[in-house]
This record gives C-alpha cells, structure tokens and sequence, in this order.
C-alpha cells in the first residue's frame, strides 16, 4: 500500500536535516554584526525570551549546550510557582464548524475553572477575511466582562502539508496583524497548500520561522504554537515534527497529549457513538506511510503519539529537546448543550454563525465539552499574566489532567541541593545520586460530573537521553519504559513520593502518568515496557468519565562535563 | 481476443499483465472506493467472476492520491479495457494500465505500475471487493468471516488475533488490506465486546479538507 512513497520519503529527510542544522542565530562564536537582519532578529528573540545559551533552548539539553547555563536562572524560579489551568483549542462562531459566541466560551471557561483560554477559530478564506479581525473585539471585550481569565486571540492554522496547530500572540495592538499575515501568507487552506509534499512542508517552517520574526521586530511580545491532534490521520510525520521544533524552538513548543472532542465516545443514543477525540479516519495518500493503523486511536483518551511509553514523543524526549504535551477541549459543540446554531447563518458569506437559539432538546450527538469541563493544562506561572503564561508553557512546567483527576502535582528532579521543576534540566556531577520527589494533592471536591475522582496509581516513564535522531522520521524509544508504579489507591490529601534514580551516569529524563485505575492493559511496546497502560478505546463506547488520567511533561538529568 | 483476466490464487496463471489498473487522481479513499464501485459494476454487467478490486497509495507530480487495480475471470482484455475507459471518461486525468500497457500521463506510469505489482503478489493494498464480500452483511462470527470469504486472517490494531467466537459488526463496510500474501482485516473492539472493522464508512470530516 504504500511502496510508491519510498522513493519520496529519504529524499525529505535530507533535504530537512540539512535545512535545520546549522543555525547561526544561536551560534554565539558568530557575532551580531556577522548575522543577517532576519538572523538577528531571530537572536534577539531568543535573547529576549531567556532562550540563548539557556540550557533548553534552541538546540536542545545536551550537555555541551545546557553547560553554559547551569545553575542559577533555573534555580531561583523553582517552586513557588502558580500553576494556572487552561486550554489552547477552542472555537467560536467565526468557525465554519462552530456555534458559541466568544463570551460563552470564556464564561464557562472561568465557571469551570480555567484561568487561561485560547480562541482558536479555523484558518479559512472567510476567517482571514473577516473572522480574524471580527472575533477580536468580541475577545476584548470577553477579557473586560469577566475577569481573573487571561484570553489569548489565536488561530487553528491547517499546517501545510500536515494537520492543525494552535498559533497564538501575546495581546497587544498588532494581535490582529500578526494573526491575519500569518493566516494569509501560510495557513494551509488559504493558500492551498495543505498536499502532503516537501514543497508545502517547507511552507509550514516558513510559516513558523515567520512568527520568530514578528516576536524579534517586537511586532508581537510573545508567540507560540501547538501542533493539534497530531495522530488523528497520520498526516504529522515524525521528520515534519521535528523539522518545525528546530526551526523555529520556543515558537513550535509542543503537542496535544489528549486531543479535545472527549465526549465523541459516548455511546449513542446519549453520546454521537463515535471514537473517543473523534479518531476514526484511516491512513490516507496523505498519511505518512510507516504509522501503524494502532496510531489512529486514542489510550486513555491519548493520542497515540503520547500514550505510546518509547513511542513518537518519547523518540523526541531522547534526543534531549523539549517538546512538551497539553490537553484542550477542542469545544467546537458541547455535549448536550441545549442551543443550537443560529437561524439563517450564511457562514460562507458573512464568516460567521448568528448567535446561538435555544433548542429544548440536550444536543446529544456534539462531540465537546466546554472549556474546564474536562481536559486541562495545568502551567506554573510566575505570576498571573500573559506573558508568565506563555513563558511556563515554552518552558514546560506543564501538566495535563482529564475530568479533574488530581488538584496539583509538584514534582522536583534533585541532586544534593539542586533541584528542577517540571520541564527542567537538571546538571549534576557523574556518580550524583538522582532523586524524583513528587507531591500530589489528590482531587478534594467533585469534578463537574459531580465525582470525587479517586488517583489509583502513578507510573514513572525513563528514558536515555541519546542525542539527535540519525532517523529524522523515527518515532520509537527502544530504552524507554515504566520503571517504578506507586499504588495510591489507599491515600488521599497530599500524596508525597520519591524515588531513587541511581547515581548518574548517561543522560536520562523521566516522566509521570497516573490514573485512575479503570482501564488498564499492556502498552504497544509490550508489558515489559508498560504493564499497566492506557486502553484502547473502544469505538461508540468510550464515557471519558470512567477513564481518567494525568500526564506531567519531563524533567532532564544530565551530566556535568 | 480470447485472453482472460484472471484472479491470483485461482491457479489460472499468474502474469502481473493480468491485472489492470487505473488512476484517476483520487484524492481520497472515498473518491476511490466510487471509482472501484464503477468499475465492478461495468464487470459484473459483463458477467466477470471472481472479481478483486483494490486501491492503492502513489504519490506523482508530489500530489498523493488513491490507484485502484481489479483482477476478474470471465472477460476480456479488450471487455476491460472498455470498461476501464468508460470509467475513466468522467474525469479530466486517466491512466490505464491493460495487459501490461500503459496509457494515459506518463508520471502517472510508475504509480500504476507498482499498484499492479502489489495486486498481484497480494502484497500491499487495500481491498474494496473481493470473493465472499456479498456475506459480510449486519454482524458475522470472526470465524464465519475466514470460512466464507477471501479473508485469511482478524486481527485487532493492538496486535491480537481476533477470538474466532467474536462478533464482528461490518457496519456493511469492510476493507481488508493484503499483507505479505494474506488478506488482513484490521478490526477494533466495539460496544458489547464485539468487533468493528478498522476503518469507519463515515469517518469525521475535517474542516481542512485533507484527503
């Protein structure tokens, strides 16, 4: 089925490697002088964001680059941090598929629970002609009526040649500007370039390279993106994720670790009877051709990419480059909502849908949850802003939670007096005894399905940190696997746990998972590897409520040379 | 004009010749399932047996699309080669691969070629119809779908065989794929303990338009 592809893919990769490789930008043997106007820009930006020479940052957490920043920055931000829920996928009435006014949103978003939301209507013809500018006032306004929730304007950009993404900008006065540039100059579908060819990947690194730029000219303080649902039809190939991480690091941060659509698997007649996150396609001509049909369903209410321990995303993890994972609602139509969309809409030719009527009928087959309602992405924060926002997700000190599983999670990697955070990197002599130190606050009051969801366990995830991928499209992680579960069943309130990692040696990460103990069963990589992972769910009857679980992004140990 | 297309495995001959193939750029399975349902018809009309239809990934011109290959008994060369022109008259680009000829756009030759070659080594593939189909009707036993139908093996994604005893809900849509030599239907587990096929007749459509 898919031996016409081969002939095409290898010659991707090289071009893709050598596109990414050398990057002056961040090369500080070059000097500013030396650089280009679109390279300085690019340094700047990094610059600015804390990004160069900073450990993390642009080429990654090995140990010749994250030397140089050691200790102290990282330090005097641990702890203390004010983790901030919220969702990066959401859509409105300026959405060909949507209903809900920005303030409906944004006002259930805080009922729930949120303090951080992302409007994020589809890149389209009508969106960039009118949409883009036309929901901004509705944001404005939604960011003055209800207080305490940061609103950010983004967009659900078609990737070209690939699925969607979440783009979003700091507010600011060019908000619109940039957005509707970005949308017109490489959204996918504006600009027909959503076939799956090299020429349209190139596209998309443009696209994001171009939102570097906006950020150094301070067109925009600040950008990001997130690739979204990046499993549901195989169309983000593994070297496509990489080639935009290392075009552009701290704009192309991460993934969706849960996709949104989490009622789509309620059995019909109650729910639509569909597959979990609406993950029902099969490959396609566009699909990358080595993913296995396992990888276009969803585990525990995962994507594949995640839920897979030593799958896609810990392929990433090894080669020590961030890459962190959220979880969204995707809320487009909730699940038994009693309104429907507006009579007499003409989206094609006004861009939008008129308000939404009521209806007396719960609206049964949607596939959504308000935002809050159910997926949550939980980002230390140093204070309560948009910027301390977009700064903890580019750093990673995020964790993901379904249907309210826990109240908080602290988790430190530690080595004699140091310590990271979530999404840290820690640098410790050879032969340091590691430790992980967790805290969690179990769930204390009912989640919105009216359930004091109970934690039945917590899994470690370790994996070697073994550099650069020789396979720009591999997405496996032989070494990584569960080493150490934590049966909780027994405890509520603060749960503290450690665990010994050993003395350094090579460089490694860790991860943690935890559940709610419903659905279990033997990893894709075997239970040797995951004895106790995520399920397969089942198509048309998949109550997300009965499987609940939190992710945390990874922290790094890496040896000081 | 005596020469017969054949079926692979029927024990008639072999020759990749005898599979044919046309490529019409789909650009989804949905647009290439139409195509292998037009050509089945004009078969069957025809009175062909034992007829197999299948498509294909190619990737031409960097435009990734759907091939479709057919093999059957009973009808000739030139009886095929009619119906896969009449076929391909609804659309603005057709290649046709007939006897081992090809016709039609050359970039679009290699693709067709290999979709051939898969066809008749049963190597890759994607298989809309094929011996036994017309029984895979409402909910049939894993078992009774290897007794009565071209399918070798069910397998569930995670990588199980499927327990004979299982239902399997068709949903009245089933496209096995051929792997090493084996037709392979891929199923999941469904409401009640059952099975569905892997692939969904009505998957959600996306606002991309992504095929």
């Amino acid at each position: 089925m898919t031996h016409s592809h081969d002939g095409h893919v290898h010659p991707h990769e090289h071009e893709h490697a050598t596109d990414v490789e050398p990057d002056p930008a961040v090369d500080l043997g070059i000097d500013d002088g030396a650089l280009s106007r679109l390279q300085l820009g690019r340094r700047n930006f990094l610059r600015a964001a804390g990004l160069l020479g900073a450990g993390v940052a642009s080429m990654g957490v090995l140990p010749t680059v994250s030397a140089a920043a050691d200790d102290a920055p990282r330090r005097s931000r641990e702890g203390g941090f004010r983790w901030l829920a919220g969702d990066h996928h959401i859509h409105t009435q300026y959405s060909p598929d949507g209903q809900y006014r920005v303030i409906d949103h944004v006002r259930h978003a805080h009922a729930f629970g949120l303090d951080w939301m992302v409007i994020t209507d589809h890149g389209s013809a009508q969106h960039a002609r009118i949409g883009v500018e036309k929901v901004n006032p509705d944001i404005v306004a939604a960011r003055d009526a209800v207080e305490d929730i940061l609103v950010f304007q983004g967009l659900e950009w078609n990737i070209p040649a690939a699925e969607h993404g979440t783009v979003f900008v700091h507010p600011g006065p060019n908000e619109v500007a940039v957005l509707k540039a970005f949308e017109n100059n490489y959204d996918g579908v504006v600009t027909a370039t959503t076939t799956s060819n090299p020429g349209n990947e190139a596209v998309a690194v443009s696209g994001l390279q171009s939102l570097s730029i906006a950020v150094a000219n301070r067109d925009v303080k600040d950008a990001l993106m997130f690739a979204n649902h990046p499993a549901r039809k195989g169309l983000d190939s593994p070297h496509e994720i990489r080639g935009w991480r290392d075009a552009a690091p701290g704009i192309a941060v991460g993934m969706e670790g849960a996709p949104g659509h989490q009622a789509a698997g309620i059995a019909a007649p109650t729910g639509p009877g569909a597959g979990r996150g609406f993950y029902d396609n099969s490959p396609s001509s566009s699909s990358f051709p080595a993913y296995p049909l396992a990888s276009y369903r969803t585990y525990g209410g995962f994507d594949w990419m995640t839920s897979t321990v030593g799958g896609l995303w810990d392929s990433l993890l090894s080669e020590g480059k961030p890459w962190w994972i959220t979880a969204n609602s995707d809320s487009h139509q909730v699940w038994s909502d009693t309104s429907v969309r507006g009579a007499g809409s003409d989206f094609a030719t006004n861009g939008f849908f008129n308000d939404p009527e009521h209806a007396t009928a719960p609206q049964l087959g949607n596939g959504d949850f308000w935002p809050g309602y159910y997926s949550r992405t939980h980002v230390g924060a140093e204070d309560f802003s948009y910027a301390a926002v977009m700064r903890g997700l580019r750093e990673g000190r995020v964790w993901v939670d379904h249907g309210a599983l826990i109240d908080a999670l602290d988790v430190r990697l530690r080595a004699g007096d140091r310590e990271v955070p979530l999404g840290g990197v820690l640098t410790a002599r050879q032969g340091s005894p590691v430790q992980l130190v967790i805290r969690i606050r179990t769930a204390s009051v009912p989640n919105w399905t009216q359930v004091v969801p109970k934690l039945a366990k917590v899994d470690v995830i370790r994996g070697d940190v073994t550099g650069d991928a020789t396979d720009r499209d591999s997405f496996t992680a032989p070494g990584t696997k569960v080493v150490q579960t934590f049966d909780v069943s027994a405890q509520t309130g603060v749960i503290s746990l450690s665990y010994d990692l050993g003395p350094l040696s090579g460089g490694f990460y860790v991860r943690l998972r935890g559940s709610d103990g419903n659905r279990l069963a033997p990893g894709l990589g075997g239970a040797a590897v995951d004895p106790a992972g995520p399920q397969l769910d089942v198509v048309g009857d998949a109550d997300p409520w009965k499987d609940l679980w939190f992710y945390s992004n990874p922290m790094w140990a890496l040896p000081r040379r | 004009m005596t020469q017969t297309t054949t079926l692979p495995g029927t024990g008639t001959g072999l020759a990749s010749a005898r599979v044919c193939g046309i490529d019409v750029l789909s650009r989804t399975l949905r647009e290439a399932d139409a195509v292998a349902h037009a050509v089945v018809q004009e078969l069957r009309g025809l009175g062909a047996r034992n007829v197999v239809v299948a498509t294909h990934v190619a990737v031409s011109c960097d435009l990734p699309h759907h091939t479709v290959t057919v093999s059957a008994s009973g009808v000739t060369v030139t009886e095929t080669r009619s119906v896969l022109s009449v076929v391909g008259d609804q659309f603005d680009v057709v290649a046709l691969i007939i006897d081992g000829s090809f016709s039609g756009p050359p970039e679009l030759y290699d693709g067709l070629g290999r979709a051939v070659s898969a066809h008749t080594r049963r190597g890759e593939g994607r298989v809309v119809v094929f011996p036994g189909d017309h029984r895979l009707i409402g909910t049939v036993a894993v078992a009774d779908v290897i007794a009565n139908t071209d399918v070798d093996r069910v397998r569930v994604i995670t990588g199980t065989d499927a327990d004979p005893a299982t239902p399997l809900v068709t949903r009245d849509f089933v496209r096995p794929l051929w792997e090493d030599g084996l037709l392979v239907l891929h199923a999941q587990p469904a409401i009640g303990g059952s099975l569905v096929p892997f692939e969904t007749p009505f998957p959600t459509p996306c606002c991309a338009n992504h095929s």
